[in-house]
């Protein structure tokens, strides 16, 4: 299969922009265990969920403002090179 | 316009010369007289190459040598100088090295340069035994790493850590053998190669990302590092280039190369990672559900070598 680093690039932008559409009040809040901000003691095992949650929540956080001028300048790019 | 008299170009008298591009250092202007002003002011020294350079200024009035001479500055011609010479080379060698410094600091970030030096330190008995182990890991009994727990350990002291060097080596002659198979079946063009390389290496990455990711996920705390992981996925590639190559022979004789190197593999890299993955240090951890987890991913990440090696090789392969 011919891949190409410009592929994975775009894979990469829309699997982040896939985490960040997540709504958080619509469907977020909604999950069972979404709410734990702490974790219980210093617990050896986070557990599978809440790591999932962490990670979901700080890639929101730390992407959501700079991939919009990246989504810009790819839609630009496809426009002008198909 | 340029002194008639002395023409270093050896273009007929008369005939204008073609215009200086660059600044005649040759030894033609070579002389003591400017002796008074070099200590401090050469670094300094003004580019003549601009203005065009009237012939009698300042009493400098030397064929080849077209740029302005201002009085009392010592002119360019002082470099050959000895000692001036000298001077400047240290310097210069003395700048190489302060920027050599800057960069290596500056890139340690990113990509740990000195960590990197130590999987690279191999010799010609650990290459050897690693490639025998690769194919034939069944009679090796002890897969323990013996090192320090701070600092890596280099590659030539130990058979069983792991090193760049294969997995390098291997990964260069696999676009290569890649390139060997499909100009065999006439599907070759110079830019197929390149098209190999760069798929290549996605999948050694989309592989890496998501081992990495597994391991965050199951919050399981492990001694690998990254290049260690690096090393350990491209150990597959040792196996899929002799599989290639029996390949060209006979199809046949690919699919049995290929199904006894992913379970040779298989079991090297679950015997290495048995003993890294746990903690490093031989002894089992205290809490059990770590280590069905533990056990889980090792097995995940020895059952995924023989479908990415399959994966990366079928399009080479065609009957």
């Amino acid at each position: 299969m011919a891949f190409g680093i410009y592929s994975l690039l775009e894979a990469i932008v829309l699997s982040l922009n896939a985490v960040c559409i997540l709504n958080e009040e619509r469907f977020l809040s909604k999950l069972p265990g979404w709410g734990g901000s702490q974790v219980h003691g210093f617990g050896e095992e986070p557990g599978m969920k809440t790591q999932i949650f962490h990670f979901i929540r700080s890639v929101k956080t730390v992407m959501k403002y700079p991939l919009i001028p990246v989504n810009v300048f790819v839609i630009v790019f496809k426009l002008i090179f198909g | 316009m340029y002194d008639n008299h002395y023409d270093p170009y050896g273009q007929p008298q008369g005939q204008q010369p073609p215009p200086q591009l660059f600044e005649d250092t040759s030894g033609q202007n070579y002389g003591y007289g400017n002796q008074a002003g070099y200590r401090g002011n050469n670094y300094g020294y003004p580019q003549g190459g601009g203005p065009p350079p009237s012939g009698g200024q300042g009493g400098n009035a030397q064929g080849g040598a077209g740029y302005p001479q201002y009085p009392g500055m010592p002119g360019p011609q002082i470099f050959q100088d000895p000692m001036v010479a000298n001077m400047a080379m240290q310097y210069g060698q003395s700048l190489v090295g302060q920027g050599r410094e800057y960069v290596d600091k500056k890139l340690e970030k990113y990509v740990s340069m000195t960590q990197l030096k130590y999987y690279f330190a191999v010799d010609t008995r650990y290459v050897m035994k690693k490639l025998q182990l690769l194919f034939f890991p069944f009679t090796h009994s002890d897969w323990s790493v013996r090192y320090n727990q701070e600092e890596p350990v280099q590659p030539r002291y130990e058979i069983n850590a792991p090193d760049l060097y294969i997995p390098l080596m291997a990964v260069v002659t696999y676009i290569l053998v890649a390139g060997l198979c499909l100009g065999l079946q006439e599907r070759f063009s110079p830019d197929v190669l390149g098209m190999q390389a760069s798929s290549a290496m996605v999948w050694l990455v989309l592989e890496i990302f998501l081992i990495l990711a597994t391991l965050y996920v199951t919050a399981i705390s492990t001694n690998i590092k990254t290049f260690d992981l690096l090393a350990f996925s491209s150990y597959k590639y040792v196996g899929m280039n002799i599989a290639l190559l029996a390949g060209i022979i006979d199809d046949l004789g690919y699919y049995l190369v290929l199904a006894y190197s992913s379970f040779s593999l298989v079991i090297f890299m679950f015997r290495t990672l048995r003993w890294q993955v746990q903690g490093g240090d031989g002894a089992m951890e205290a809490y059990s559900a770590g280590n069905k987890r533990r056990l889980y991913l090792l097995l995940f990440m020895s059952g995924l070598q023989p479908l990415m090696m399959w994966w990366l090789t079928r399009h080479l392969v065609v009957d």
